[in-house]
């Protein structure tokens, strides 16, 4: 989403990039809908709307909302929306967003291996650091403690499984 | 600080002669194979308060005071259980102490979800219960009879619209046998398949539907309130306290059983799979058993090992030739 | 008197010791966690519904019920201390609550809208109590062309009266309707925009749905911004009581607000929202203290309260009869009547009397605790908003992923849940309103199975959706519908006075 550093772009110029970007993942989005709806099977017996009916009007729909919204953003701008997002871009930090979505997903496939009570004494203590918190050993206390009595209490009280990972046995 | 690693290091002996007498015992050269020796998990390849899910949960306490292990229940949701049957084929491979419930819609469900595993690949231990099939309608429906539903069935079979729980589910196959049996097109069955029995009651009720199918133990509410009627169940012989025919009776050839088994993973050892069926016989002659059963209205259908075996390959065979028939599978 | 009979029973049984105590820990959880900022009641259902797995069905929904008024309560505190609405229903509250704590007034806000909600839910319950078992009843009329007609009604009513944007309010609306298409046709068994994964196949259920747009959507967009941003929490510096004058003023507006909220709430119409913003702008022309308005008067708090807690006892009606969810709670209240293999419905009231009864008696006993816990205990919970910003959107995402992975302990799931969170990061960032989406998970299933369902029994006569008087009824309220938001243009005009704004928007969309 970010553009070349040799080039600041001001946070306007942000704002109209995505917008548009935006609308072409929507147009996107239909084409993908549309293609896939080809590939669904026709159903047996007697039918009078088939199963790919609905998909086909969804896939259409969002093909041209795409295209309006497009229009929107490029030849007939809608200026409220874009002052507006304008003024978001100004105070949006993408790298915190990268960051969080990246340990996102290593904590999801943390989770099994490591255990749950682990996976999120490691996660949180992270993710309070992406988020601008300076005090990592309470944090890292905090993440601990979560993990350990969401673990025991959900195992032991409420019969929900959840991964032991490294420390079964000990737990 | 001498003495807080004294403490220290006894806390580490002591932690590691836990784990130690936690680890499975090794057993080398036993002349008897013993069975089992760990705690044993069911999957339900279901969500949580269906048939699977009752199945598996009335098996769980009797199987745990039999084998004197931890016996677990856990549920994965999804297609029919195809979801689940996949995940099991995946990760319980060989592993005695892996079962998983299944039934009869999940032959379906294997075909028309095109999952890439199937039955062939777990090993057959029991079935263990039965649940007929009930045609109804609505308390102030035109028919009386199934015979009369019939003759109007091959007259124009699209106005006749049958309300029933999944496609592809038992009830769809129910009446898929039926047009077969009857000469219908099976391009022309008018099914009206509903997410379950629960709001395909709502729709009969509502008289939406022409005819409702599906377990028996759906409809029992109603019909004691007199707002539905049976006019026929699928069983091959009359049903205790059930004042309607059977199918057969009504002069159409058609039985069909909505059976519930257990199944281990594929690749045991012959002794490994002989263990699990005898502790499940054990369970089946239980008297806590019967009381399950009783407490949720099955009937017993035990059978076990290679006579399920057989019974089982035959059904997938008819049960796939009637999705053929009535073009659930290309 | 058979309602009577019924509701003593259902009190016989939740006033058990075992079920008051689950009363009690629901409506306390969903306070704490509903007074969270940026968390709403929906939210907050879905980040507790693991909690409830071990409880037998009807203990896991009095707990719920206690959760969602909990949630509604706790939602009500951020609005006025921190002008953080955690729901769309909870922004009218916003105007005039925020406005009276920056003045030193806040405890009356916070007094008014307590005490508000208790009226309204009581009141509310009570026209639950005596019309929920005779729509029930009606209810087993409804046919499959009925069900579609009542889904246009609620997807019309949500699209025309929700958002800035029409344009993006339908955008939202469509990629709603494409989750909810994912999964295996009920009708015809064929899997549908699986793209080949078999954990697609059931469909993405709605608790992944709304905890990825909400909470990690949510979370995301805070932490996007959380470096340039700082919140005030306005203390409240008297007690949290009323004056007399306030008493006055506030009580006609719970009455409004509660008899503007239930039916709003019982009509398809996508939940709180709607009957907010009405409460808020008939409280502001009825009122005497015109001069007061945007300073804080407190009409405007105790109306849009009073109007949001009736409103929850409304969509129950439709929830419990016809199995119909009209916001994004009841949507996951569904999914725990699911878990338990509870089809809300027709036919509850008939099968699991017991259950609805007790359900519906803890619904009084619920606001009795919470007036309790939110007069007094205030303090306590206004402690919880000084929870350091950081540390809470961590926590909402061990959570969120906490409450999709213990459903199956499933990977995919909690990855489908993170991409939808990152979805409604940029739903929010580029100004597409999130309602919309969740409501179209939730209904399109509904619409389209019963579409094709009616089709199919009228063997494709399409008129079937107008020769059935129910059906015509529905579509023609739909059509009412779509006018209702230029009423106000149309009578300016009318009455030759210079016309405002061409269409009434309610709220921002952010529902719940």
């Amino acid at each position: 989403m970010k553009q070349n550093a040799a080039q600041p772009a001001s946070p306007a110029a942000l704002a109209l990039f995505g917008l548009r970007l935006t609308a072409l993942v929507v147009i996107f989005l239909g084409g993908v809908i549309l293609t896939q709806v080809a590939q669904i099977g026709s159903g047996a017996g007697f039918i009078v709307v088939g199963p790919r009916v609905f998909p086909t009007i969804v896939g259409v729909g969002i093909l041209l909302l795409g295209v309006l919204f497009f229009l929107r953003v490029t030849a007939k701008p809608d200026q409220d929306l874009i002052s507006e997002v304008t003024a978001e871009e100004a105070a949006t930090d993408w790298t915190t967003i990268l960051l969080t979505s990246l340990s996102l997903v290593v904590y999801a496939s943390l989770l099994k291996p490591l255990g749950y009570a682990l996976a999120t004494g490691l996660f949180f203590p992270v993710v309070s650091r992406i988020f601008g918190s300076q005090r990592l050993r309470r944090d890292v206390f905090i993440g601990i403690t979560l993990g350990l009595v969401i673990y025991l209490s959900f195992t032991r009280i409420l019969g929900v499984r959840l991964p032991a990972g490294l420390l079964a046995g000990i737990l | 600080m001498n003495r807080k690693l004294n403490v220290f290091v006894s806390l580490a002996l002591a932690l590691a002669f836990v784990l130690a007498a936690c680890a499975p015992a090794s057993a080398p050269a036993e002349a008897t194979y013993t069975y089992p020796t760990e705690g044993i998990n069911i999957m339900a390849p279901a969500g949580a308060g269906g048939g699977w899910d009752g199945t598996a949960r009335a098996m769980q306490p009797i199987l745990a005071s039999l084998s004197g292990q931890n016996v677990q229940v856990y549920n994965v949701a999804g297609a029919g259980g195809t979801v689940g049957l996949a995940q099991f084929v995946g990760e319980a491979d060989g592993n005695p102490h892996e079962l998983i419930v299944g039934g009869l819609v999940m032959i379906g469900a294997i075909q028309t979800n095109k999952s890439p595993v199937n039955l062939s690949q777990v090993t057959p231990i029991a079935r263990l219960t039965a649940e007929a099939e009930a045609i109804v309608v609505p308390a102030d429906s035109k028919y009386q009879t199934l015979q009369e539903l019939m003759a109007d069935f091959k007259a124009d079979p699209t106005a006749i619209s049958w309300g029933g729980g999944s496609a592809g589910g038992t009830d769809h196959i129910l009446v898929g046998l039926i047009a077969k049996e009857v000469g219908v097109d099976p391009a022309k069955i008018n099914y009206i398949a509903h997410s379950g029995g629960g709001e395909a009651t709502a729709a009969i009720l509502s008289g939406a539907v022409t005819a409702g199918v599906s377990g028996l133990s759906e409809f029992t509410d109603q019909v004691e309130a007199g707002t539905m009627r049976i006019l026929a169940v699928s069983s091959e012989e009359r049903l205790p306290g059930v004042e309607a025919p059977t199918i057969k009776e009504a002069g159409v050839n058609v039985a069909l059983i909505n059976w519930r088994a257990v199944f281990a993973p594929a690749n045991l050892t012959p002794e490994q799979r002989d263990a699990v069926v005898a502790l499940v016989q054990k369970m089946h002659d239980s008297p806590e058993w019967k009381a399950a059963l009783e407490a949720n209205g099955w009937a017993d259908f035990f059978l076990a090992g290679d006579e399920f075996s057989t019974f089982m390959n035959e059904e997938v065979t008819r049960i796939e030739g009637v999705l053929r028939d009535i073009g659930l599978i290309q | 008197m058979d309602v009577l009979t019924n509701l003593l029973n259902g009190f016989a049984s939740a006033l058990t010791p075992q079920y008051l105590l689950l009363a009690a820990l629901g409506v306390t959880l969903g306070t704490a966690i509903g007074v969270l900022p940026g968390i709403g009641p929906a939210l907050t259902v879905a980040l507790l519904l693991p909690l409830t797995y071990k409880f037998d069905p009807t203990g896991a929904l009095i707990m719920f019920a206690g959760i969602y008024y909990g949630g509604m309560y706790g939602g009500s505190t951020t609005s006025i201390l921190l002008n953080t609405p955690g729901e769309s229903a909870s922004v009218a509250t916003t105007f005039e609550g925020f406005a009276m704590a920056k003045s030193g007034r806040g405890g009356a806000a916070l007094a008014t809208a307590a005490i508000g909600s208790f009226v309204a839910g009581t009141i509310s319950t009570l026209l639950l109590t005596f019309v929920a078992p005779v729509m029930a009843k009606f209810a087993l009329l409804f046919q499959p062309a009925d069900y579609f007609s009542l889904t246009v009604l609620a997807f019309i009513s949500v699209t025309a009266l929700v958002g800035k944007s029409l344009l993006r309010g339908l955008t939202s609306l469509f990629i709603g309707l494409f989750i909810g298409l994912i999964g295996i046709d009920v009708l015809t068994g064929q899997p549908r925009l699986t793209f080949g994964m078999p954990e697609l196949l059931d469909g993405i259920d709605v608790v992944v749905v709304a905890v990825g747009l909400f909470a990690v959507g949510e979370a995301l967009y805070v932490a996007a911004q959380i470096r340039h941003t700082k919140e005030e929490i306005l203390p409240v510096k008297k007690g949290v009581w009323m004056t007399r004058e306030e008493w006055q003023r506030s009580w006609p507006a719970w009455l409004r607000g509660t008899l503007i909220g239930f039916p709003f709430g019982a009509l398809p119409a996508g939940g709180a929202e709607i009957p907010t913003f009405l409460s808020y702008t008939i409280e502001k022309r009825l009122s005497k203290y015109k001069e007061e308005w945007g300073k804080g008067a407190i009409e405007g708090v105790a109306g849009p309260e009073a109007a949001n807690n009736a409103a929850f006892s409304g969509v129950l009606v439709p929830l419990l009869t016809l199995g119909l969810p009209t916001s994004a709670t009841a949507a996951i209240l569904l999914v725990a009547f699911q878990i338990y293999n509870l089809q809300p419905g027709p036919l509850l009231f008939q099968k699991s009397p017991e259950l609805v009864w007790a359900l519906i008696a803890s619904l009084y006993i619920g606001n009795v605790m919470l007036l309790i816990l939110n007069l007094p205990l205030i303090r306590i919970w206004i402690k919880i908003l000084e929870i350091p910003r950081t540390l809470l959107y961590a926590g909402i995402l061990v959570f969120g992923t906490l409450g999709v992975y213990s459903m199956a302990n499933s990977f995919v799931d909690v990855m489908i849940m993170y991409a939808i969170g990152v979805l409604g990061f940029f739903m929010r960032r580029y100004g597409f309103p999130v309602g919309p989406t969740i409501l179209g998970v939730i209904l399109l299933p509904m619409a389209e199975a019963q579409f094709r369902r009616a089709l199919s029994i009228s063997q494709g006569d399409l008129s079937i959706f107008v020769t059935r008087p129910l059906s015509l009824a529905l579509l023609l309220l739909a059509v009412g519908a779509v006018l209702l938001p230029y009423l106000p243009a149309l009578i300016a005009r009318i009455r030759r006075k210079p016309v405002q704004s061409g269409r009434i928007v309610f709220g921002d969309g952010q529902e719940d």
